[in-house]
């Protein structure tokens, strides 16, 4: 190949309208179409184009995929074809890159100049996220790595699919062989745990990468190679599409596992396996806007000043979050672990609580009822999501976290009868099976809140069947009190109870049954106060109050209004509550809930759930004061 | 930046190198208006092979993974759909990469980086999910070559 050997036209768009910045963009490069066989370049890009976007994942995505053609002259047609041998030709041709059939004596691997092809898909498309060389020549070859090749005989795009799975989605290889052509088979697996999330060597349920798609009645091992001296054959002994551990993978016959029995990373011409569509899926969802459950609550968590992890559950109920740090903004949303919450009435949120600036512990009740964890670090990422008990949890409910010490959990929930229910951690210890906090019940909707003012101490709170707020505390020698009515207060029976500790000083917030907001205070030396206290402003049905302490002298809060604009007041110690304002014009669904966090003492930063079910934040420092809303997503 | 809804958009560079027995070789970086999206960068105990964004210090920014991998072989497709793929080993081919950093404020140099899978047994098997972090041990890190951002190029067309 020389410099004469072509020339680049140009890169037309031939499929899209996502921003560049933030877009899945392909692009398609011609090699071995001469000037007057570009036309034939259009319709093998186009071909491909509309093949691929019809793929599942793909086709839920293509608000975010960009499709580029990239018309690129060559002196002669095809491609170089050397071998004598092995159905080649013998022959040569002055093409772009050079490309090649029968590297390695293999007459269907090509090559090409790779560098050559990245250095023009740059050039063309800076933003490109997959380049694909696609070759004039019907003989059927391509090969991969970071810029795949492919010939116009039948099948051959399938080349590029597959090794899209590896260079962009970062999936493995599920096949079990490695040169065998070669005669070197490779027999069972060192056992070292492969990076790539469609291959393993675990064989626990428990901590499976892909847990989360496993039946429970599925085998663990599912199909296990007789003979770990050549590839199994034999054809699958479970239903297509079972997900679950089939042995042969890696380039091993043994003691490495694929999530299914067949997939494209592991046969052409094959789709993607459940497992690998989530790998891509979790890629373009990145890219996308969420578009959230209207009412479902947001949680927001700071490790530490230079982080925000947000949580949300999404309209099709997966739980889902994005993550805010310092040097690169925000990551995009990303599925939890395969989650997915309880679907039943407005859905369970997602919550969350960072006990130490390397952590994180996520809770939710799923689709089963039951009540599921997933832990972060910084170390690990994301584990998969584990039961924590048997309760069964009332359709919606909340899982509220509380972290007495960075080694002790608390958490709070109800079950389906509406009982209060408890269960703790410590160090060394998992979480106990969930008991009935001191006869306590709920009323429909009620959520169960707590807070912990001082080591060895809690103090619980829930609306209970009658309407009223009852609280219950716990104390290490003593255990748990009888709930006791807080006031007397005729509130709403789905309210939120919500809690702020400002050193061993409690105030609650929630909201009357004509969604008046009202408070009280508890001080150790005073008791409550004498009675709830309206605070001027009236919530949403459905609106918990959110409320923060940035300092022990000052809370701020935050509700949905009647006219389901957002509002906020503050109190400092010593002063009244300030008016209620709206905050930069926000609004929000009815009946939502707003999160807020204070990762330094002057900075507040808040998120909900816009008319248009897109999560929205605003953030506040003594400096600004409050900036405008804008949409989460990715940086 | 401390505000979260500052958008530095454009703060990323691609790189162009090679990869050949061992030897890693820029070819370019180029200055480039478009995301890194969280599934993109890897938390600190991920195997595999990254290029790391470091500050003037070299403490690491972010790892953004080489999803195909730094290595010399290369799959052969089969034209019948029912044989099976295969790979082959070749080192006489020199592999090109191109990868997206972040290369926000206080990034001065990438590093293209190995780290080894982790070993056997280290691997969580509780149902304990603290069991899956702990005692985990730091893997090696083996530094395969590093380059300095080009700030001019960073800086232009802004």
């Amino acid at each position: 190949m020389t410099v004469n050997d072509g020339s680049v036209l140009g890169a037309v768009q031939i499929y899209g309208s996502a921003p560049r910045n933030r877009a899945f963009n392909i692009v398609l490069l011609a090699e071995g179409f001469t000037a007057a066989q570009q036309q034939e370049f259009n319709t093998a890009a186009d071909t491909f184009v509309s093949q691929l976007v019809k793929t599942a994942p793909f086709d839920d995505f293509t608000a975010v995929i960009n499709a580029f053609r990239v018309n690129i002259t060559s002196t002669d047609s095809g491609a170089d074809d050397p071998l004598t041998t092995d159905g080649g030709l013998g022959t040569t041709a002055d093409t772009y890159f050079d490309a090649s059939f029968g590297l390695g004596g293999v007459q269907r691997i090509m090559s090409f100049d790779t560098t050559r092809a990245l250095q023009v898909a740059a050039a063309q498309v800076p933003e490109f996220t997959a380049a694909l060389v696609v070759v004039n020549s019907t003989i059927y070859g391509g090969s991969g790595g970071m810029a795949g090749i492919y010939s116009l005989a039948l099948g051959s795009s399938d080349i590029g699919m597959h090794e899209m799975g590896h260079s962009v989605f970062g999936l493995g290889d599920e096949y079990s062989c490695h040169d065998c052509d070669a005669k070197e088979h490779n027999n069972v697996h060192s056992g070292d745990e492969p990076h790539q999330p469609n291959l393993t060597v675990n064989r626990d349920r428990n901590t499976l990468k892909w847990g989360w798609a496993v039946e429970a009645a599925t085998a663990i091992p599912t199909m296990q190679n007789p003979d770990c001296t050549t590839i199994d054959f034999r054809p699958s002994t479970v239903p297509a599409g079972t997900v679950g551990l089939f042995e042969g993978a890696d380039f091993y016959h043994c003691n490495a596992f694929r999530p299914e029995f067949d997939c494209k990373m592991r046969n052409n011409g094959i789709d993607w396996c459940r497992v690998c569509r989530q790998v891509i899926r979790d890629r373009l969802f990145s890219l996308t806007t969420l578009v959230a459950q209207g009412r479902t609550p947001l949680s927001v968590v700071a490790r530490d000043g230079n982080h925000l992890d947000v949580f949300a559950v999404a309209s099709d109920s997966r739980t889902v979050s994005d993550r805010w740090d310092i040097p690169n903004g925000w990551s995009g949303w990303s599925q939890l672990s395969g989650g997915a919450t309880f679907p039943g009435g407005a859905g369970s949120p997602v919550t969350s609580i960072s006990r130490a600036a390397d952590q994180i512990d996520a809770f939710t009740v799923g689709g089963d009822g039951h009540i599921w964890t997933a832990r972060y670090s910084t170390f690990s990422g994301w584990s998969v999501w584990f039961q924590i008990g048997t309760v069964t949890a009332r359709a919606g409910s909340t899982v509220t976290p509380v972290a007495r010490t960075s080694e002790h959990l608390d958490l709070f929930t109800t079950d389906l009868d509406g009982r209060v229910m408890w269960t703790s951690s410590g160090p060394g210890r998992d979480f106990s099976e969930w008991s009935h906090l001191s006869g306590g019940t709920a009323a429909a909707g009620a959520t169960v809140t707590a807070v912990c003012r001082f080591p060895g101490h809690l103090d619980a709170f829930t609306i209970g069947v009658e309407g009223n707020v009852w609280g219950a505390w716990w104390g290490e020698a003593s255990g748990w009190s009888n709930w006791s009515e807080v006031g007397h207060l005729a509130a709403r029976p789905d309210s939120t109870v919500t809690v702020v500790a400002r050193g061993t000083t409690i105030d609650l917030f929630t909201t009357a049954v004509d969604g008046r907001i009202m408070t009280t205070t508890w001080s150790d030396s005073a008791g409550w106060t004498p009675d709830w206290f309206h605070l001027g402003g009236f919530a949403s049905p459905g609106s918990p109050v959110t409320a923060i302490a940035r300092n022990p002298s000052h809370i701020d809060l935050f509700v949905v209004g009647q006219d389901r604009r957002i509002f906020s007041t503050w109190w400092d110690v010593g002063g009244t509550w300030a008016d209620w304002f709206n905050v930069s014009g926000g609004n929000a669904v009815a009946g939502s809930q707003i999160a807020a966090s204070a990762r330094f003492p002057e900075r507040l930063d808040i998120f909900v759930v816009g008319g248009d079910s897109q999560v929205y934040t605003a953030g506040w420092d003594p400096a600004n004061g409050w900036s405008r809303w804008w949409a989460v997503g990715v940086t | 930046m401390n505000s979260i809804n500052e958008n530095p958009a454009g703060d990323a560079v691609r790189l162009i190198f090679t990869y050949q027995h061992g030897r890693v070789d820029l070819i370019s970086q180029q200055r480039v208006d478009m995301v890194v999206s969280g599934v993109d960068v890897a938390h600190a105990g991920q195997s595999g092979d990254f290029l790391e964004v470091r500050d003037a210090d070299g403490a690491a920014l972010s790892r953004v993974p080489i999803y195909a991998g730094l290595n010399s072989s290369v799959e052969v497709f089969p034209e019948k759909a029912d044989d099976p793929i295969i790979r082959r080993r070749m080192p006489e081919v020199k592999r090109a990469y191109t990868m997206v950093v972040p290369a926000r404020t206080g990034a001065e140099n990438v590093a293209v980086i190995s780290i080894p899978p982790t070993p056997p047994g280290r691997m969580g098997r509780s149902g304990n999910p603290a069991a899956q972090f702990a005692g985990r041990p730091r893997a090696a890190v083996t530094e395969l070559a590093a380059f300095r951002l080009d700030r001019s190029e960073l800086r232009s067309g802004r």
